[in-house]
């Protein structure tokens, strides 16, 4: 199997703040950098180019559930991946954009700056491949007026560029970023080596792999020194697979991680950017979830498939859940983050 | 004789001095920091952004008539309006209007891509 083209390199110069103004911001407010127990919700970008969006969809998800906004938040992939298909024509007449886009993959900050101008998209608005309803078609479609005014009320993402110079301006940047409550997402090259690996320690990658690629994969914890843990939304579980009636797919660790060292990850990391502020977008669906499951604590939250139960199904199923508490506004509110 | 046709001119002459009429101040204005007084060489003030010459804002306007006229009304934003929608998405490569405007029926702004809300 061939690795497609993930992330691309941005076509156009992108405006961009650098975390160094986080730094100066905000003091740490998280005691490690490690966001595993923020994780919630599989991912799955089946054969789409659209790392890009799905890398998107987890820190998305991450920063909600650290700030307290929601556990699982799950913003499309699908819709970001347009949107970074169609960042590139900022500024051009829309009748002479193509009205379809080719899977050729995406540019990480382009993305960012197209979500940030025309808004975000939840995971049920527009479905991913993860999710029933995915419609390919319409992820490489030009947007339909009704899907923009359903994301204008949350634009307004805030993003910044993670600058590095070597392994540990790299790894600290990361850090820095990761306590801050900001999610880190990381455009690298990978080989067919890592794309077939089963929980070893990422030590090199070959450059001249010819199946190798473009990925664009998000940081779940940098606490160790050794190594950095990333997503991995190439495998997908037995529930996930039962329910979209597709094989599995054991790619990564068994949680859905792959452990890189840092100093690979410095290597061929092209790109390292942090998700620092979205808009707050409320839903009967996350307030009911959040009440009804109880706030988590750091530690206590895993690779949310210890059982058969679809995290969203929990809700439902549980009988002994206290009764929801009365429907919260469902209107999505502009705001901004940290 | 002469002392009053001298005091008929003077009077005239101080008439003729006499500052114009200030206009009324608009309605809805106000006159609490009238700002600089312009030059003479000043531009003309600026219109209202709403006469101002076609372009992609006016594109927006045109399009949400015209689906009001044809029994569709647009699912509104939260926070905005549709033509906010449509401006904001021109800017960035987005929101087409040719399938809206050519829309006769709300069936057909519907597979234009637009959420009537109102259409039966």
């Amino acid at each position: 199997m061939k690795f497609r083209t993930g992330w691309l390199p941005d076509p156009k110069p992108v405006h961009r703040a650098s975390h160094h103004e986080l730094m100066a911001a905000a003091p740490p407010s998280l005691p490690t950098p490690n966001h595993m127990p923020f994780r919630k919700g599989e991912i799955w970008q089946a054969s789409y180019g659209m790392c890009t969006g799905e890398s998107t969809t987890r820190c998305g998800q991450l920063w909600y559930a650290m700030n307290g906004v929601g556990e699982e938040v799950m913003l499309s992939g699908a819709w970001n991946y347009l949107m970074g298909l169609l960042a590139p024509y900022d500024g051009e007449k829309p009748e002479s954009v193509p009205e379809k886009f080719p899977d050729d993959g995406a540019s990480p900050s382009m993305e960012f700056q197209g979500l940030q101008s025309l808004g975000l998209l939840l995971e049920e608005e527009f479905p991913s491949p993860q999710s029933v309803g995915f419609d390919p078609a319409r992820m490489f479609r030009a947007p339909t007026s009704a899907d923009l005014v359903e994301a204008y009320d949350a634009t307004g993402l805030q993003w910044r560029s993670i600058l590095f110079a070597n392994t540990s301006t790299l790894r600290d940047a990361i850090r820095a970023v990761m306590v801050r409550r900001g999610a880190v997402k990381i455009a690298m090259f990978v080989d067919s080596g890592v794309m077939n690996n089963t929980g070893q320690l990422v030590t090199s990658i070959n450059d001249k792999d010819s199946n190798g690629g473009g990925h664009d994969i998000t940081v779940l914890d940098a606490s160790n020194d050794g190594f950095a843990v990333l997503d991995n939304w190439w495998r997908v579980s037995p529930e996930l697979a039962a329910k979209l009636g597709i094989p599995v797919q054991p790619w990564g660790a068994a949680d859905g991680t792959w452990r890189v060292t840092w100093e690979c990850l410095f290597r061929h990391c092209r790109q390292a950017l942090a998700f620092t502020g979205a808009p707050l977008v409320k839903k009967a669906d996350v307030q009911a979830l959040a009440h009804a499951r109880g706030a988590r604590g750091v530690g206590s939250a895993t690779w949310p498939y210890p059982s058969s139960a679809d995290a969203r199904d929990v809700r439902r199923a549980a009988p002994t859940t206290p009764p929801p508490p009365p429907p919260p506004d469902t209107r999505r509110l502009k705001g901004r983050g940290t | 004789m002469g002392r009053l046709l001298m005091l008929v001119a003077a009077l005239g002459l101080v008439m003729c001095n006499l500052p114009p009429p200030t206009p009324p101040t608009p309605v809805g204005g106000s006159d609490a920091s009238p700002g600089p007084t312009p030059g003479p060489d000043a531009d003309p003030p600026a219109p209202p952004a709403l006469d101002a010459a076609p372009g992609p804002s006016d594109a927006c306007r045109r399009s949400y008539d015209h689906l009001l006229l044809i029994h569709c009304t647009p699912q509104q934003p939260t926070v905005g309006t549709w033509v906010d929608v449509c401006r904001n998405g021109r800017q960035h490569g987005a929101f087409r209007l040719d399938g809206i405007d050519r829309a006769t029926t709300p069936d057909e702004a519907r597979r234009a891509g637009v959420n009537c809300t109102s259409a039966p």
